[in-house]
């Protein structure tokens, strides 16, 4: 059998024990039978249950759902755009995000954080879609370089205004550093409901385009010459990318470094093919994501530090010892 | 009665600009020490520029409008300038103060323009080049201790003497003492009531510390701060400390007191199911102050916003005091 198909096994129980681990630590010491008559037997009078159905569920779901969510959108950019360091903030899908996100709280007062998921959304739909308009001008089409440079330009175009509205705004500045964060706390039942269609939808797209990023990863000359249609390849993983990374960054807010190290993490265990590469990536992104949650729960009583900041921490040094090790060569 | 009250307070102004019989020794040059060293005042300023909160508001009740003032984006509504100001000015007439850009730093070129000859960043939050850059345009006196915690009191003597007015703020001071303290006295149920100030801030509760000045105020009206919050609180002065959804119930106290910029981010935080378990919210035992101008005016107060928004502050924790479950 191949060695991978038992790794991918190992994965899955890796994840349950982190789904385990998510539902029973946190700021507060619930015994693990109070965890078990929460899940079976809900008395909503009694602060354990409570805290184990309203507060702990609803962020271990979204961790899962968000952390395979940019696992592979990582995996399925970095694959349709070949580029190594590809991820969701590259293609602007952050930046067109936060835009819509602080548009919607300067222009239109709103607070909820139920309202921001689908302005998110909306930006960061019309942000990918703009850097991809813009990459598409010219000959040579949609490149990788002038897709990272084009996501680069309209990130740092979309980042100015926010700033500029931001600092203008004390109000707004204060309502959008939460959300800015990304944090699974605080996300509550409704939030998870809202955005787990668009993640069982992108999750299926992105695991049925493993062949053709396999083909795209190739030069372009031979996936066509293969009989590959690489333009409609990279429309698919375009629209995987931001059904993934949208739902991802309207739900918890931006958060780096998952959708960046996870493929990279994959890749180093499967080698180069997509098909392998996506699987990983999906159960490793909520393993990474739902483990920082879970420490940021631990190291600062009696607070929390935010997932987002986790991440990055945890992400950061990770990311360049992997480099440092792989090289990127196998890219 | 806030009607009576108010207007109680506008006669003892009055009183207040009468001529005063000739003080034991001149007012100026006048010398104020800060955290940036010390200002002297050669001679009574009489084009003043307000930066920061607040300053405005303890130099109109001294009678004085200055010539420029920030525009006051938190309870200022679109004007930016809040109600209990609003209504000082008109009382006293006369030119209306220019709006000073209150985004980030102090605007220096708008504020030169001005020509003042004296600038009051009593309670601000100036950096050492900001009040150089001021210091270069006139006298400016900032804060002293640390940035953002003047109590009102200082505001109110500070500014006094720096506009030669010692007397009359000294006595603006004590007539706000006593507005407060008959205030609380009508409501004998805040005394000793252990109260926690909460708020839902970056996915967890922001419990106010000992350092916040919501919190000294509200012992000045006779409230206790919960024994747990002050267990629970850091060392290092912050103003709030960060509590786990998760452990709400840690915070043990009479009362919950709560500020909400609307009424649907009250509803919003008192709907959540760990704030819905807690027995301060059975016992329908948590003040929530709503609203900005109603938030501006007690957070911190000043010798203005005090007679404009402390009626139904005290009304909003009365009635939490008066449902907590007694001990």
């Amino acid at each position: 059998m191949d060695r991978r198909v038992s790794l991918l096994a190992a994965l899955v129980f890796a994840l349950m024990a982190v789904l385990l681990l998510s539902l029973t630590l946190g700021a507060r010491p619930v015994p693990l039978s109070m965890v078990w008559t929460a899940l079976t037997a809900f008395d909503p009078g009694v602060i354990d249950h409570t805290v184990i159905i309203d507060l702990r569920l609803p962020r271990t779901l979204l961790g899962l759902g968000v952390g395979a969510a940019l696992g592979l959108a990582g995996a399925v950019l970095q694959g349709a755009t070949r580029n190594p360091l590809a991820d969701p903030s590259i293609l602007g899908i952050h930046a067109g995000a936060s835009f819509f996100v602080v548009l919607g709280i300067t222009l239109f007062g709103l607070t909820d954080l139920r309202h921001y998921i689908w302005l998110a959304f909306a930006g960061a739909a019309l942000a990918t879609i703009g850097v991809y308009a813009v990459a598409s001008i010219g000959r040579d089409g949609p490149s990788p370089i002038k897709l990272a440079l084009a996501g680069a330009a309209i990130t740092a175009a979309l980042t100015s205004v926010v700033s500029a509205i931001l600092l203008t705004q004390p109000t707004t500045l204060d309502q959008f550093r939460f959300w800015q964060v990304g944090a699974l706390a605080g996300r509550d039942m409704d939030v998870v409901i809202q955005v787990a269609p668009f993640l069982l939808v992108g999750i299926v797209l992105a695991l049925a385009l493993g062949r053709t990023l396999d083909g795209l990863y190739m030069d372009e000359a031979v996936a066509k010459g293969l009989g590959q249609r690489t333009g409609l390849g990279r429309a698919m993983a375009g629209l995987a990318a931001i059904i993934l990374a949208g739902a991802a960054t309207a739900a918890v807010g931006p958060i780096a470094f998952v959708g960046l190290t996870v493929p990279h993490l994959a890749r180093s265990i499967t080698g180069p093919a997509y098909r392998w590469i996506l699987p990983f990536a999906m159960l490793l992104g909520p393993i990474l994501l739902l483990a920082a949650d879970v420490v940021g729960r631990l190291v600062a009583p009696p607070g929390e530090v935010q997932v987002g900041i986790v991440t990055a921490l945890i992400g950061a040094p990770f990311f360049i010892a992997l480099i440092r090790r792989r090289k990127l060569a196998e890219l | 009665m806030p009607f009576r009250r108010r207007s109680f307070f506008w006669l003892a102004l009055v009183g207040l600009m009468l001529p005063l019989p000739a003080l034991a020794q001149p007012a100026f040059p006048a010398t104020l020490s800060h955290a940036y060293g010390q200002t002297v005042i050669e001679k009574a300023p009489r084009r003043i520029v307000t930066w920061g909160w607040g300053n405005e508001d303890a130099l109109i009740a001294l009678g004085v409008v200055p010539i420029g003032m920030p525009f006051q984006s938190y309870g200022g509504g679109e004007d930016g300038v809040q109600p209990w100001v609003d209504e000082a000015l008109k009382a006293l007439g006369g030119d209306r103060p220019l709006l000073l850009d209150m985004a980030g730093e102090p605007p220096i070129e708008q504020i030169a323009a001005l020509q003042p000859d004296l600038i009051l960043a009593v309670y601000s939050g100036i950096t050492a080049e900001q009040y150089a850059l001021l210091s270069g345009i006139a006298p400016t006196v900032a804060y002293s201790g640390d940035a953002w915690t003047t109590p009102w009191q200082d505001i109110t003597r500070t500014i006094g003497q720096a506009i030669g007015k010692s007397a009359e703020a000294e006595q603006l001071v004590a007539d706000t003492a006593a507005f407060i303290a008959e205030t609380a006295a009508a409501h004998p149920g805040l005394a000793g009531t252990r109260f926690a100030g909460v708020n839902d801030y970056d996915g967890a509760l922001a419990v106010y510390a000992a350092a916040d000045s919501r919190v000294k105020f509200l012992t000045d009206l006779g409230l206790v701060l919960a024994p747990s919050v002050v267990a629970l609180s850091p060392q290092d002065g912050s103003f709030y400390f960060p509590v786990s959804y998760e452990l709400a119930d840690s915070i043990q106290s009479d009362i919950i007191v709560t500020y909400a910029e609307d009424q649907a981010i009250a509803d919003a935080f008192l709907g959540k199911p760990f704030i819905q378990n807690l027995p301060q919210y059975r016992a329908d035992a948590i003040a929530a102050l709503v609203g900005t101008e109603q938030i501006a005016a007690v957070s911190p107060p000043s010798v203005l916003s005090l007679h404009w928004g402390l009626p139904t502050y005290v009304d909003v924790l009365a009635r939490a005091a008066g449902n907590a479950a007694t001990p």
